[in-house]
């Protein structure tokens, strides 16, 4: 006697034509050993459903939302502390030149207040950061290949 | 000139439409996929960095998305293919080979409580057995099992026939029942839910 083998699978979750539907049934008429196999996929089927659903943290949404990768080879493979140390001294340097601007030049204070918050934001893709890093690396900050 | 202006204009007025759709459609759905790469992955953080990658890269392709289909069925296939690389290139778990179902991956269950049991312990202990399964069984069996989705539609996701969702499930399945062996007979005899 041949078992159905994944029929039976596709018995349990009604997604058989009539036709072989009718033709494992036949079967389980016969086979004490894919009555069985039957019953255990309904309750493992049961177990599954009833597995409790992981909660995601809702900062990811927040992450999601703000998705702008950018083409990939611009990111630059440094230690996520080295990068926020980074970015946080960029805002140093740039708030203080800003500062330092004569009233008159609003736009550009803007342009870089701008720049100042992308940079904090998003340090690994920001390359006006990268030139920084690389000044203070005093290597070349290269990209992954 | 103006002209030129003008179709910049409507170009831009098109890319922040497309922004705005493709928010509203991350947000109707983040939780799915989510639900999706912590069960391949069985780690949190990893859950969610695999999401943001495949939002990343749904993102970048999302030109190619075509109005009026599912875009969660697309994100998911996006989000599985980001976890295939990501199994490729680490290679660091190792899984049971599916002919091997004899005792040691067995999860066996105590019944002190099968009340709490079903509410609370399940989900170690279905986590670690979905994780000995192989990448491409334990994907079919989380769209289908826990996630409902026809095999359809998980084939869709997972880029393969029909008829191998059905297999790759059976097989997966069988696994399962022998390492899950206490609930599946604790079902059986009525003892849970
Ligand atoms: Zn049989």
């Amino acid at each position: 006697m041949r078992h159905p083998q994944d029929l039976l699978s596709g018995y349990v979750d009604g997604a058989l034509s009539a036709h072989e539907a009718a033709e494992v049934a036949a079967h389980l008429a016969e086979c004490p050993s894919c009555r069985e196999t039957v019953s255990d996929l309904r309750a493992l089927r049961r177990l599954l459903a009833a597995v409790p659903p992981p909660d995601p943290d809702p900062e990811l949404l927040a992450r999601l939302l703000q998705v702008d990768p950018g083409p990939r080879r611009h990111r630059l493979n440094v230690p996520r502390w080295l990068a926020v140390a980074a970015a946080t001294a960029l805002l140093a340097v740039v708030s203080a030149r800003v500062s330092h601007l004569p009233p008159a030049s609003g736009p550009v204070v803007q342009e870089l207040r701008e720049h100042a918050r992308l940079a904090t934001h998003a340090p690994l893709n920001d390359l006006g950061l990268a030139s920084f890093l690389s000044a203070i690396l005093q290597e070349p900050v290269e990209d992954n290949p | 000139m103006e002209a030129e202006a003008g179709a910049l204009a409507s170009q831009a007025a098109g890319t922040e439409d497309a922004q705005a759709e493709f928010s509203r459609l991350v947000e109707a759905h983040w939780r799915s996929a989510y639900r999706f790469a912590y069960r391949l992955t069985g780690n949190p953080e990893e859950a969610a960095d695999l999401v943001q990658e495949a939002a990343e890269e749904a993102f970048r392709a999302f030109s190619r998305f075509r109005p009026g289909t599912r875009f969660d069925r697309w994100w998911l296939r996006i989000l599985y293919n980001s976890f295939v690389d990501r199994t490729r290139r680490q290679r660091r778990q190792s899984y049971v080979p599916l002919d091997d179902l004899s005792g040691d991956m067995r999860v066996t269950a105590s019944w002190a409580d099968p009340e709490a049991a079903l509410e609370q312990q399940l989900d170690g202990p279905v986590q670690r057995a979905l994780d000995a399964l192989p990448p491409e069984f334990r994907a079919v069996v989380v769209l289908v099992d826990l996630e409902g989705l026809s095999y359809e539609d998980a084939a869709r996701v997972l880029r393969c026939p029909p008829g191998t969702v059905r297999s790759r499930l059976h097989r997966g399945r069988l696994a399962l029942r022998e390492w899950l062996r206490g609930y599946v007979d604790a079902l059986r005899r009525g003892e849970l839910g």
